[in-house]
């Protein structure tokens, strides 16, 4: 076992006993972007036509894309550097969840963008990334088919809140109940190794 | 000249048309026709139309021409119904108050090769600012002919988009209007 001293700084990819800096910085940017992703939805649903909804949409849709882009270049990065292998729990249902909710967050992370073009393009609204360069309309304009893909976009919303609160949950569990490493290895700034109990 | 346009709307289509020296009067007919406005949202280009409007064209050799279009501005189309609620309202369009847009040419000069540049005054709300629109008219095998052009022009100028809608950031003020009329003979159905 590694003692705390003997990580005396973050490894820039992941080891087997953490998350390295790139991985970390990866996930919390995007939690980050997320959360502003909520903010800027929900407030904008509720404003009736203007220049204000007009700007929070607009913010909104370049920041989906980003999210988009990092989330990609997020999975490449861990094909390369693979991360630590799960931790021990009580029952092998719980590892399924957490790769199954992980996976549905990565989907929802990459769906979600795609879903919002298609509104955007199927509204008339082409989508360009904070004024630098517009992209493609997917489709032509179509009523019937943007309100479907509003509803779309809404249900994978709260769906994804649905599956980040679990994910909360089990990271809190893991930190307060099982007491192991899962959210220290995941945190910047703190000594993984420290609570070595229930790691393999 | 006069005499021509009434043997027009006599219906005497043939002459007119083969008498195209002398001035020849058309209608548009909207189902064959496109006028669109082109702009940017947020940094990304944004097109609507317009889909009602009536006018007369009188094409003559000399310097009779004359180009009268009305526009229904209650016709404007986005493809999104809040937006074109928006735009007929007081801060856009208003088309309670003005319900029509107007051009009214002054002088149509030909340049050659179908190609013609009019002169005349466009009216938005209750604006209006001398315009110069080149655009050719194209006589085709059925009778009828195609005006298509493009103007260009600055919304702010006709006072389109007042209030948070004065922003020129997220809501352009050039705004492009390009046109491909099909027209008939006037009262040649
Ligand atoms: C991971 C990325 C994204 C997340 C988490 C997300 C989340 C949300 C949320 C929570 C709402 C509010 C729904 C409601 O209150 O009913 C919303 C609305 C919306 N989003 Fe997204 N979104 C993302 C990406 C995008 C992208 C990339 C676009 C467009 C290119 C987009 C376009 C829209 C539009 C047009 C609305 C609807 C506004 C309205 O109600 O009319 N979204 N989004
Ligand atoms: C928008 C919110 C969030 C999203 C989309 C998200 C997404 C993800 C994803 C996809 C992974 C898997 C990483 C991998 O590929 O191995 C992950 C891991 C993790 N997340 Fe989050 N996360 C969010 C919020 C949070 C929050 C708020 C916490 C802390 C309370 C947290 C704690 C963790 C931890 C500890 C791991 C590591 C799990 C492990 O070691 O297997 N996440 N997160």
């Amino acid at each position: 076992m590694h003692g705390p001293s003997q990580q005396p700084l973050i490894p820039l990819a992941n080891t087997p006993m953490r998350y390295g800096i790139v991985a970390q910085t990866f996930h919390w940017i995007i939690v980050a972007l997320v959360m502003l992703q909520f903010v800027l939805g929900i407030w904008a649903h509720a404003l009736p036509i203007s220049l204000e909804r007009l700007i929070l949409l607009a913010r909104h849709k370049s920041i989906g894309f980003t999210i988009f882009g990092l989330v990609v270049l997020r999975l490449g990065w861990r094909l390369y550097s693979p991360p630590p292998p799960q931790p021990l729990v009580p029952h092998p249902v719980f590892r399924m969840a957490a790769r199954l909710s992980h996976m549905l967050l990565y989907a929802l992370l990459l769906s979600m963008p795609v879903i919002g073009w298609l509104l955007s393009s199927a509204s008339n609204l082409t989508v360009s990334w904070f004024g630098l360069f517009s992209l493609p309309n997917l489709v032509r304009p179509d009523r019937r088919l943007a309100h479907w893909l509003l509803f779309t976009h809404q249900s994978m919303a709260w769906l994804l809140l649905a599956v980040v609160i679990l994910h909360i949950s089990a990271a809190l569990w893991h930190h307060i109940i099982l007491r192991d490493d899962v959210l220290l290895r995941m945190l910047p700034f703190t000594r993984s190794g420290s609570r070595t109990r229930n790691l393999p | 000249m006069n005499r021509l346009v009434i043997l027009c709307l006599f219906g005497l289509v043939a002459a007119c048309n083969a008498q195209f020296a002398a001035a020849s009067c058309w209608v548009p007919v909207p189902a064959l026709s496109r006028i669109v406005f082109s702009t940017t949202q947020a940094g990304a280009p944004f097109q609507g139309t317009f889909h009602d409007y009536s006018g007369l064209v009188c094409m003559a050799a000399g310097g009779d021409s004359h180009i009268r279009v009305s526009v229904n501005t209650a016709s404007v189309d986005t493809q999104l119904p809040e937006l074109d609620t928006a735009l007929r309202g007081p801060d856009f369009f208003d088309t309670r108050r003005w319900p029509q847009a107007l051009f009214e040419s002054e002088a149509v000069r030909p340049m050659g090769q179908g190609r013609y540049r009019v002169t005349g005054k466009l009216t938005l709300r209750d604006v209006t600012h001398e315009v110069n629109v080149p655009f050719t008219f194209t006589p085709m095998t059925d009778g009828n002919a195609r005006l298509k052009g493009e103007l260009s022009l600055e919304r702010l100028d006709y006072h389109i988009g007042l209030g948070q809608w004065a922003d020129t950031r997220w809501v352009g003020n050039q705004v492009e209007l390009t046109f491909s009329i099909v027209v008939q003979p006037a009262a040649g159905k």
